[in-house]
């Protein structure tokens, strides 16, 4: 007996594989195995090959086996034995062509994958409901400012809240805020927090987890007195210690005592998460009614009120308030929706636009398949007349072509929720942080579900046609002539027309992104008026008990800038109140001393700027006429202003500002009698965004309006990230109360601010790429069936002297023709769709004739390279062994 | 000419679509029981090398014609030449019967064939 240690590579390798067979054939057969294995044959890949093949097939049948003791039935041993044997024949098969194969499970693999992906997205967005109790109850009101939604102020909420009893169970309003804690380490750092009235807490219906929320006793009392923490601070910052409630932190210096901790999973509809939720501090009915406000109204419905129901009563009482308060409310109109709306109101469109274009790369996919099935279907109309003549019935027939696309669209499932898997992994690592519906997202069940039902639907949809069709081949027909014949020279129909679609949906796609990567180009390179290489930022933020009045504020902040531009590196340094690329928009109307009738109606509007007399230089906006702000701009001085050119110009047309007074209306209108004058005119900015055009901007002198907190523009002779350090512990010396300070450079928030743009572009760019190759891959496949089919045909030309090239031309002009009516309609419709991408574009029409011309040439050039392999097949192919093998 | 076994009674033996695989062990069984070595060789030898069978996929198919009351396991052959300890089999009187069922179709395959002009007659003078 051969000793194991003796037996070569693959003799042992099968002997290991048999270890794992069934149980009970392995306890029957095994020891003859084993002995058979190490006498026979030669020692190599077949015999491993063997094992492996029975491997399957035994559990394939313990399966198969334990199934059917299950269900019991009279036909069932005949249903198993054929379904068995159609999946072991199917999978034979698709073994044996494995470059169909491959091609047609990987073509299926990414549409059913790419959708699953998306799915996946919009189900966790748009379809999921919001983890609250009964959350379609819940809406939001908020006001409408021509189109753009804009907070509340507190006299509003207050109203609302008293007159919509009648449609609203529990209501309240919630804000967004920051506060200052001390972290353990002795730093202080500034978090998110939403400020919340008590009837939010009700209105949400949703029980701490621990603790109670505050109570009455803590809300107007001037400061923070008491805080709700969320679940995912709790855990990070006490690592989810129960006894934190009733415990205190300190918040902006004072220590307040947490009550309670939300549950888990649940954030408020804030654009970042809040660790916090902390009581009114002061009245909120007292503040001015106009103005800026901070609420957003959160309630939830009365049991059997619709929303519509709700809409009416909220605008019936807003307009009772506008007739009451006209001055303040103006045209101002209010917007009710549900919450779960408002929450994924700007990413809905886009998240439809993508499962729309995932939509039709799975219509692409699945239209390839078929192709390629249906050319198979004609070569294989020899072994369907065969099978046909040895009995088989055409319903036999198509349910083994079924089975086979059935099996395929298996493989191709499985493969699509690997694919799937990995695409979220991608999508989430390059998408921008404020899109979480994506950066977060997993594979669903449901989308997983929808993967299988899809991989079932497009079995049945690339198999049936080319099965119906493949098994009414002529018995006699295809024997004595042979199925090449039969193909003949029509590339019409079916075939053809799937191929051309394929190439209109290419060309819509490619154009789409071609027109953004243009968009993203001059979006890059915009200039927006200012420096932002060599500029470092840093946030400020003092507490306010230590600064009392605005007098100490202005000389803190004077003297930190002294003390910043002293430091090595340093060129320049200026502070402003709003940072490059930030949000938080402050624009009010102004009242121009020149023209005494002005009402509120038809004063201008502008951005306001409160900036110190170094954030000119620090960012090289130009003064255009005039001077810049001085140190002698201080709180006991005149008034001053600055005005952008374009604010200049839509106040005074070609006259010179410089000397005139205005008063920017930060409260009452009528209480904007500080009148400043204009001393000078600077170059226009692009401040929140690359693509907004730049705002009529108003600029106040920072010493004549304190606020304690503010960013540090910082220029620096070098690299600026090479400061963040020296910086920062520069800015620790001067003042080691200050929350810990954010540091960035301009260039980096530049950089993001361009992220979502970035994302769009790279999104429909892979689109594009895909929906090209699938293209691409569907008319090569065409014209290569074709050529095989006509090998007949054209080896019959080839006899009668058709020369290589002609035979060439045969085919390209074939495909190009294809190629052409694709670009046709293809062109058509991206000039339709392209209209839905205007407002993604920068500085670039959806009709731009560039994008457009180039896009028709490269894929005109693309399709041609697909044409050319099999034209080059056609022109190469022999004639003499073309008609010897008929 | 052939040895014809008795199915051991009790169980309700399935019905196996048959293979060429199948068909040939069948075949090779004709004239007596033999062992899995035995059959893989003369299986090489008849097919000329036209049918894969390794050792795992001919004991899978024998546990296949078993269970189908094709064959059973039986003695060695008279006179006791070989290895008692190999495992012998052979036909069955459904095996048998089955057999001849499979070649009566063949033979109506190879007629029609025959008279298509796909194969040659190989008694010309019919």
């Amino acid at each position: 007996m051969t000793n194991h240690s003796t037996l070569g590579i693959w003799r042992r390798a099968a002997l290991a594989l048999v270890r794992l067979y069934p149980r009970q054939f392995r306890r029957r057969f095994g020891l003859e195995i084993h002995r058979t294995v190490r006498e026979a044959g030669s020692d190599d890949l077949t015999i491993l090959a063997d094992a492996a093949g029975v491997l399957a097939r035994a559990w394939t049948d313990h399966f198969a086996n334990t199934l059917s003791h299950l269900r019991p039935s009279r036909h069932r041993e005949a249903i198993m034995g054929t379904l068995i044997h159609d999946l072991r024949f199917a999978v034979r098969n698709l073994l044996r062509r494995p470059g169909f194969a491959f091609l047609a499970t990987g073509t299926l693999a990414l549409g059913i994958g790419t959708h699953a992906a998306l799915f996946s997205v919009v189900d966790g967005v748009l379809l999921t409901p919001l983890d609250l109790p009964r959350s379609q109850d819940l809406v939001i009101a908020r006001m409408q400012v021509q189109g753009e939604f804009r907070n509340l102020t507190g006299p509003n909420l207050v109203d609302l809240l008293r007159e919509t009893g009648d449609v609203f169970a529990s209501a309240g309003g919630f804000w967004e805020g920051g506060v200052t804690i001390a972290a353990p380490d002795g730093t202080r750092e500034q978090r998110l927090a939403a400020g919340a009235t008590p009837g939010v807490f009700d209105a949400l219906g949703v029980p701490l987890q621990l603790g109670r929320p505050w109570g009455p006793e803590a809300v107007g009392t001037g400061s923070v007195a008491a805080v709700v923490i969320t679940d995912a601070f709790w855990r990070s910052r006490f690592g989810a210690d129960s006894s934190v409630v009733g415990s205190t932190v300190v918040l902006n210096g004072n220590p307040v005592e947490i009550t309670g901790v939300l549950p888990r999973g649940f954030e408020f509809p804030l654009r970042e998460e809040a660790d916090l939720v902390f009581p009114p501090v002061i009245d909120i009915a007292a503040v001015p009614r106009a103005g800026l406000g901070a609420f957003t109204l959160l309630a939830r419905l009365q049991p059997g009120v619709s929303i519509e129901r709700a809409q009416d009563e909220v605008r019936r009482v807003w307009e009772a308030l506008r007739a009451q308060y006209p001055g303040d409310l103006r045209d101002n109109a209010i917007a009710v929706m549900g919450l779960q709306d408002y929450m994924v109101r700007n990413v809905r469109p886009a998240l439809l636009a993508l499962l729309g274009a995932t939509s039709l790369l799975l219509l692409l996919a699945i239209a390839n398949v078929a192709n390629l099935m249906l050319a198979q279907g004609i070569r294989r109309g020899t072994e369907m007349s065969i099978r046909s003549s040895l009995g088989a019935s055409r319903g036999r027939l198509v349910r083994q072509f079924t089975v086979e696309s059935a099996v395929l669209a298996g493989f191709a499932g499985l493969a699509g929720i690997l694919l799937a898997t990995g695409s979220l992994a991608v999508l989430g690592s390059v998408a921008p942080p404020e899109m979480p519906a994506i950066s977060e997202a997993r594979l669903s069940l449901r989308a997983l579900g929808f993967a299988v039902a899809l991989a079932m639907a497009c079995a049945l949809l690339v198999g049936l046609v080319p099965a119906v069709r493949a098994s009414h081949a002529n018995l006699s027909g295809a024997l004595r002539s042979g199925a090449r014949a039969t193909a003949g020279r029509k590339l019409l129909g079916l075939e053809a027309s799937l191929v051309v679609a394929q190439i209109a949906v290419a060309v819509v796609l490619v154009i789409g992104a071609g027109l953004l990567i243009r968009s993203f180009s001059r979006l890059s390179n915009v200039n927006p008026g200012y420096r932002t290489e060599g500029v470092l930022t840093a946030e400020i933020i003092v507490q306010r008990q230590f600064y009392p009045d605005r007098a100490s504020l202005a000389t803190f902040f004077d003297r930190l800038e002294r003390e910043v531009v002293k430091l090595p590196g340093v060129r320049r340094v200026g502070t402003t109140y709003r940072a490059p690329f930030s949000t938080g928009e402050l624009s009010v109307p102004v009242r121009l001393a020149d023209t005494e009738q002005m009402t509120l109606e038809d004063a201008p509007r502008a951005e306001i700027g409160i900036v110190s007399d170094g954030y000119l230089q620090a960012l090289e906006i130009p003064v255009l006429q005039g001077r810049n702000f001085t140190y002698q701009d201080r709180q006991d001085s005149p008034r001053v202003v600055l005005v952008s050119e374009t604010l200049a110009r839509s106040l005074y047309g070609d006259e010179d500002p410089v000397g005139r007074r205005v008063a920017p209306v930060l409260g009452p209108w009528e209480s904007a009698t500080n009148w400043a004058e204009i001393v000078g005119v600077v170059g226009d900015i692009r401040l929140e965004s690359l693509d907004a055009p730049a705002a009529g901007t108003l600029y106040l002198p920072s010493r004549q309006l304190t606020q304690n907190y503010a960013t540090l523009m910082v220029q620096t002779a070098g690299d600026p990230a090479q400061l963040t350090t020296s910086l920062r512990d520069a800015m620790l010396r001067i003042e080691p109360r200050m929350v810990d300070p954010t540091i960035q450079t301009l260039a980096s928030l530049r950089a993001e601010s361009l992220a979502r743009p970035r994302f769009n572009t790279l999104l429909l760019g892979a689109f594009s790429v895909l929906a090209l190759t699938l293209a691409v891959v569907g008319i090569y496949g065409l014209l290569s069936y074709s050529v095989a089919r006509r090998r007949l045909e054209l080896g019959v030309r080839s006899a009668f002297g058709a020369n290589p090239g002609t035979l060439l031309r045969l085919i390209l002009t074939q495909g190009m023709k294809l190629t052409g009516l694709g670009l046709l309609i293809g062109l058509g419709g991206a000039l339709f769709m392209s209209r839905a991408l205007s407002a993604l574009l920068f500085g670039i029409t959806p009709a731009d004739p560039t994008t457009y011309a180039g896009t028709l040439a490269g894929v005109a050039a693309i399709a041609l390279v697909g044409c050319m392999v099999p034209g080059l097949r056609a022109a190469r192919g022999n004639a003499v062994e073309a008609l010897r093998s008929e | 000419m052939y040895q014809i076994l008795e199915q051991p009674g009790g169980r309700v033996p399935r019905h196996i679509r048959m293979t060429p695989v199948f068909f040939h062990i069948l075949l090779a069984l004709v004239e007596g029981p033999r062992h899995g070595y035995g059959l893989l060789q003369e299986i090489d030898q008849r097919a000329h090398g036209r049918v894969n069978l390794g050792p795992s996929s001919l004991y899978w198919a024998l546990s296949r014609l078993e269970s189908s009351g094709l064959i059973v396991e039986a003695d060695g052959p008279p006179g006791g030449q070989d290895d008692e300890r190999r495992r012998y089999w052979g036909l069955t009187d459904q095996g048998i019967d089955r057999l001849r069922t499979e070649l009566a179709a063949l033979s109506d395959v190879l007629e029609h064939a025959r008279s298509h002009d796909l194969l040659p007659d190989p008694d010309p003078k019919r």
